[in-house]
């Protein structure tokens, strides 16, 4: 006879159709039962909602689809394992090359939360770094900086942002130190963390050009492209929206006239995303001080970004 | 407030351990707070002396349902709070009385529910079967508890001249448990005891 509750159980003994070993045993099924379904149902929602937040990123197709390969690569090898078949080795690091304001950072940060719910990172966090956090000013400072932001990423993504400036000085810099390092750490401690550089796609490309070594350590190349017009309006929209703000038809006209202006005028340091955000928060204060005038406002304006308040962004 | 509960075979020392570690734990005196099958509750006051001439035996199921003290330990600066429940012992089989079979019921309702467990073995009781077999109680109880990762085993009446040379072979016996060799009489390895307490709180 099954029990489906741990009530009947207890009736059984209480009654003696049971003895108290059986019903330890039967408690000891059901509550793995519970606990496996529980723990496996609570990962896959999880590692789903992760993938949503990245499916939600305007643009970045080839980064979702590389993001969907590693999962569908990671999940296969758990299986091969299981029916033990000879399994690849898991090297995850990353090469991101794209322009500032396309995603690099947002997806790392979506990246280590993903690789923690499937198992790969024991942690999941994110350590954000430059050169001055891994070179150091005198003999043997850099390896003693460079060690410790590999510690402090250990269970984790450590995450080097414009990673050229390491080899920006020459022989004699200590940034080929904090390379050399790096890639040392990158064998020896390669289950422990993932380490991704990132930074402007010609910067980079000459980099890795430079340093042949490097460029075979890292499986995993990514390019960020710019976003199109069509697709900072709707960065723009989704930012408007989560702030709580909005703006008509005739208003979203004069934006996109201005992101247009803005990619074609100043392409080299144009910001992306961040650019974006920046147009969207000088628009909010100067509607701000657009309304301050007024005595009093409606719901409507101060919900409503106007054109006027997008004219005078520079 | 987290809950101890002791479990074991009848007759291997719960209601002993329970009371003379109150005791050890500075208790001078005890509330007893037992609760029957159908949910009434008594508290009834005593000295430890008391309790232990009133609630131990030597006879099979002394104690027919649970019963519960609250004691205090130092932690730091404060003193926390503890349960520690003493329980009807359980068996391999049907026992013919009903009311002994509610009680061990009642039992395993608060195995399931308690935070951690103390399973009292009499290790004088571990026989050549027990070595072969492995079809006691007590492994159920050992199973159950490792799964849980809230178990511990208090191997009782190591003052017995018997239990020495059976001291070793728990290892063999229940591999995976936290085990800490105990005399619920002679109050001896209740400092181990504590110190997991403590630690579990």
């Amino acid at each position: 006879m099954s029990y489906i509750e741990p009530q009947n159980i207890i009736l059984a003994i209480e009654k003696g159709d049971i003895p108290p070993s059986q019903a330890l045993r039967y408690f000891q099924e059901m509550d793995f039962k519970i606990r496996t379904n529980s723990q496996v149902n609570h990962s896959q929602k999880r590692t789903e909602d992760i993938l949503h937040e990245l499916d939600h990123l305007i643009g970045l197709s080839d980064v979702k689809k590389i993001v969907r390969e590693i999962y569908a690569f990671i999940e296969i090898q758990h299986r091969r394992e299981k029916e033990h078949l000879h399994t690849e080795p898991l090297v995850l690091h990353m090469i991101f090359k794209g322009n500032p304001g396309t995603g690099k950072t947002t997806v790392a940060r979506i990246l280590s939360k993903f690789f923690r719910e499937i198992g790969i990172l024991s942690r999941g966090h994110l350590i954000e770094v430059e050169r001055a956090d891994l070179v150091g000013e005198y003999i043997g400072h850099t390896a003693q900086k460079t060690r410790e932001q590999v510690k402090k990423a250990s269970g984790g993504i450590l995450f080097i942002d414009e990673a050229y400036s390491l080899a920006r000085g020459g022989e004699k810099d200590f940034g080929k130190e904090a390379i050399d390092l790096l890639v040392k750490a990158m064998e020896d401690h390669k289950n422990e963390f993932i380490l991704i550089l990132a930074g402007y796609q010609k910067e980079m490309e000459g980099f890795l050009e430079t340093n042949p070594g490097l460029n075979s350590r890292f499986p995993i190349h990514i390019d960020f492209p710019d976003y199109s017009t069509q697709e900072l309006l709707t960065i723009a929209q989704q930012m408007l929206t989560a702030r709580q703000y909005s703006i008509s038809i005739d208003t979203t006209a004069t934006l996109l006239t201005l992101l247009a202006a803005h990619q074609n005028t100043v392409h080299e340091n144009f910001g992306n995303a961040r650019t974006v955000r920046n147009i969207i928060e000088k628009a909010i204060r100067r509607q701000a001080v657009r309304l301050m005038a007024k005595g009093s406002t409606t719901k409507e304006e101060l919900l409503f970004i106007e054109g006027v308040d997008f004219v005078e962004v520079k | 407030m987290r809950e101890f509960v002791v479990v074991g075979r009848p007759n291997s020392g719960k209601t002993l351990f329970t009371l003379n570690f109150a005791a050890y734990m500075g208790s001078k005196t005890v509330d007893v707070i037992s609760r029957s099958y159908d949910n009434l509750v008594s508290c009834r006051h005593f000295s430890i002396t008391e309790a232990k001439n009133q609630l131990c035996g030597m006879t099979l199921h002394k104690t027919p349902f649970v019963q519960s003290l609250v004691l205090k330990i130092p932690l730091g600066k404060i003193d926390v709070n503890f349960k520690i429940t003493d329980t009807c012992g359980i068996g391999e089989h049907i026992h013919p009385n009903e009311t002994i079979r509610r009680g061990m019921a009642q039992t395993l309702s608060f195995l399931r529910s308690a935070d951690y467990i103390f399973h009292i073995l009499d290790v004088s009781g571990i026989t050549t079967e027990h070595l072969e077999k492995q079809t006691s109680i007590d492994f159920d109880i050992y199973n159950y508890g490792i799964v849980h990762n809230r178990y511990t085993l208090l191997a009782n009446k190591i003052d017995l001249p018997s239990t020495k040379e059976k001291i070793p072979k728990l290892a063999y016996l229940f591999p995976k448990a936290n085990t800490i060799p105990v005399s619920a009489l002679l109050s001896q390895g209740f400092k181990e005891v504590k110190l997991c307490v403590a630690h579990n709180l």
